[in-house]
């Protein structure tokens, strides 16, 4: 199992409001799984949680990742061993070129694998070499990270950065919010591009538009921090037609 | 002076402070001793009592006077100074001081420079290197009394205040040489003038090879006073790099610098001011620029070392269409007082300023920026800007810093900005989510704050040296962490 992730409580660093109540999510290598469910679920929280964000403090259950403890883990160790997280809002950090953040990204990644790091000019080979997987503008690499990019610009950039890092678990947080068409096929694309039956990914979001291009293999509908029903593909549709409405009153009932 | 046996008494200071300042006037005498059968440097010696009688009058600024507030100098106070020991019968100072070629190894960037290293403020042949570049378009005098006859108080005096165009309105004071504690490190300067550095540069000449002034301080103790006059005439253009830096770590030294820039019609200067002084060191340095119509004046200041150092400057922009710009680096840390000041006069139309001043502060260090442009009634279409930007990485590092504009035209574009902050909790989280190490994410993002203004140094090789040395220097802030977990 890539991910085990058992009866999972966080609340919110400061004030202690808790938000996963007791969260069970196993994801076996080359799933995908969707994460579904209304505003103030917990979505973003399980996957800040899962990427090491410390604005939230985990007060019971466990997450195992590839076998080993991933909450005791930094968060730039989680990356390190394989977990990428796709932000909502990938960050802007002016100054600092895409391509140096990238390599020195890749070569953390390569040392943990054992790797020898790739100076300048490998890495511009390997650079290039997961350009046209994703259409990537070349003018981009050479910018200031996300700086000046627009939402579709910055959603490309994260899913680049993922096909450099190679991760075996991408969680997808929100990515798909406030996106056009066109870039909503950008993360789609990207996402099944790097599709392979070691990775896996949980891709987390409030619409079933991303799905229908996505096609997970597992749906999970998140309510009140815990998984309150889980299904295949159909659920997404049943979801379209019916809403949340239905399987929450259905889950509340059933206490 | 015409009164120059009446001493005035000297206004209410700390035994410290008195200390200093009556073992700076002992050493100006010393001199005048020494120069007194000397009939060229009659009027020299006369300069050396005026400006010691003018020290007597202001006494040092106290953090009661405005432009000292966050300045203050008791560490100063803390240090007995004399100036440097200088070496006899023409030896070369790097002898006496035991140097050689391998001491400026890291001072050395990668491409051919006309190369003029001082030691303890005394030029050293043997050091220097390049010099057959020199030729007689470039004039470079060390010599004494004729070099700086002209560099007088009242000279200096035009740069202050805002002027309409011809003379100060919006302060009706004519230049003068009346003292000021604002003035103070100016007044011990002309009264411990000794030796001056005049390099001139011939009209339409375009001196290709930077010029490296290389200032090695090796006394302890020691003060360093300086005095360097740059004149370029009409359409001439050069550039240069000043350094300076302590050969001992633990050598205490006070270098105390004047600079004069005379910029001719369409002269183009460009100036490199890195200064890498011990932690122990102070550094007090004033630099005036003087621009005719057309000519530009780029200064990008390295501040990187140094106890304590305060620079300041002053441009002038006398002529239609001159343009300067002005950016700082400041990296503070450790018990570092850290302050670049810059007065901007615009005196007439169409002219350009464009300043970018960064500091990272970290530990307890102290960052003080000010800047004032000034805008004369003249000086209509005037284009100017000032941007301060300071990152803090720890949470007893402090900034002060006051931006100012001072605009008496009605058709000018000018703007002035300062922003202060923390490294962005996202952008480290972002790098972190990328498998990067959190003191790593810090130095890339604080070393990418850091070197902005420098992107504007045109010389590539130059620029990359200095980015290739900052990036060793930053690798001192791994400690962050441990300082924001200690003060959590």
């Amino acid at each position: 199992m890539l991910l085990n992730v058992e009866n999972l409580h966080a609340e919110v660093a400061e004030g202690g409001q808790p938000i996963l109540k007791g969260l069970n999510l196993q994801v076996e290598p080359g799933e995908v799984h969707a994460i579904m469910g209304p505003n103030g679920a917990g979505k973003s929280t399980l996957s800040s949680v899962l990427a090491g964000r410390d604005d939230y403090e985990v007060t019971d259950g466990s997450a195992q990742f590839d076998g080993e403890d991933l909450l005791e883990m930094d968060p730039e160790e989680r990356a390190r061993k394989g977990v990428f997280l796709a932000f909502q809002y990938p960050v802007e950090i002016p100054g600092v070129s895409n391509k140096l953040f990238m390599q020195t990204a890749v070569n953390a990644v390569r040392e943990e694998r054992g790797q020898a790091p790739l100076d300048m000019f490998d890495f511009d080979e390997y650079a290039q070499s997961k350009m046209s997987t994703l259409n990537m503008r070349p003018d981009l690499l050479e910018r200031s990270v996300n700086v000046g990019f627009s939402g579709g610009e910055k959603k490309r950039n994260d899913m680049y950065q993922m096909a450099l890092l190679e991760p075996k678990l991408c969680i997808m947080d929100e990515t798909d919010s406030g996106l056009d068409i066109d870039a909503l096929k950008v993360v789609a694309k990207g996402v099944n591009a790097l599709r392979s039956p070691e990775r896996s990914f949980l891709v987390v979001t409030h619409y079933q538009r991303l799905l229908d291009y996505i096609k997970p293999d597992v749906v999970h509908v998140l309510y009140d921090g815990k998984i309150v029903k889980s299904g295949g593909f159909e659920l997404v549709e049943k979801l379209e037609n019916e809403g949340y409405d239905q399987i929450i009153q259905s889950h509340e009932t059933g206490q | 002076m015409t009164e120059r046996n009446q001493v005035t008494t000297l206004p209410k200071m700390p035994p410290n402070a008195r200390a200093l300042l009556e073992a700076l006037e002992q050493e100006s005498q010393a001199l005048n001793q020494r120069d007194q059968a000397d009939p060229a440097r009659e009027k020299l010696v006369a300069r050396r009592i005026a400006a010691a009688e003018q020290l007597r009058q202001t006494g040092w600024p106290t953090r009661k006077h405005e432009n000292w507030h966050y300045t203050g100098l008791t560490p100063l106070f803390e240090s007995s100074f004399s100036l440097a020991a200088t070496p006899n019968n023409d030896q070369d100072p790097a002898d006496v001081a035991g140097l050689s070629d391998a001491a400026l190894t890291p001072y050395l960037p990668p491409f051919e420079t006309i190369r003029l290293v001082f030691v303890d403020g005394v030029f050293s042949e043997s050091l220097s290197g390049g010099l057959d570049a020199i030729d007689d378009d470039l004039s470079i005098e060390m010599a004494d009394a004729d070099a700086i006859q002209s560099m007088t108080l009242a000279d200096l005096r035009r740069y202050q205040g805002v002027q309409d165009g011809t003379r100060n309105a919006a302060r009706p004071v004519a230049p003068s040489d009346a003292p000021s504690v604002d003035d103070v490190f100016v007044h011990i300067n002309e009264m411990c003038l000794d030796q001056g550095l005049t390099i001139r540069l011939a009209p339409n000449k375009v001196l290709a090879r930077p010029l490296q002034i290389l200032q090695l301080v090796t006394q302890n103790d020691a003060l360093v006073n300086l005095r360097v006059r740059f004149e370029l005439g009409h359409h001439a253009q050069m550039s240069w790099l000043n350094q300076c830096a302590c050969l001992d770590d633990a050598a205490r030294s006070w270098v105390n610098r004047l600079q004069q820039v005379s910029l001719a019609d369409g002269a183009v200067a460009r100036q490199v001011d890195w200064q890498g002084l011990n932690d122990q060191s102070f550094l007090s340095s004033m630099t005036y620029v003087d621009q005719a119509p057309h000519s530009q004046w780029q200064n990008h200041a390295l501040a990187l070392g140094a106890r304590w150092s305060r620079q300041q400057s002053y441009v002038c922009l006398n002529g239609e269409g001159a343009d300067a710009e002005q950016n700082t680096l400041a990296w503070v840390r450790g018990q570092q007082l850290t302050d670049a000041r810059t007065e901007t006069q615009h005196g007439a139309a169409h002219c350009t300023s464009r300043q970018l001043h960064k500091f990272v502060v970290q530990d307890q260090g102290r960052g003080v920026f000010n800047g004032m442009i000034g805008v004369a009634k003249a000086a209509q279409k005037t284009d100017g800007q000032m941007d301060n930007k300071n990152l803090l990485l720890s949470p007893k590092a402090k900034m002060d810093t006051k931006p100012q504009l001072e605009i008496y035209a009605d058709d000018v574009a000018c703007s002035h900005g300062c922003a202060s902050g923390e490294i962005d909790a996202n952008q480290i989280f972002y790098a972190q989510a990328r498998g990067i190490k959190h003191d790593e994410a810090v130095r890339m993002i604080t070393q990418a704050f850091l070197l902005e203004p420098l992107e504007s140094i045109a010389h590539d090789s130059l620029r990359q040296w200095l980015h290739d040395d900052l990036s060793k220097r930053l690798v001192a802030l791994p400690s962050l962490q441990h300082q924001r977990d200690e003060n959590a």
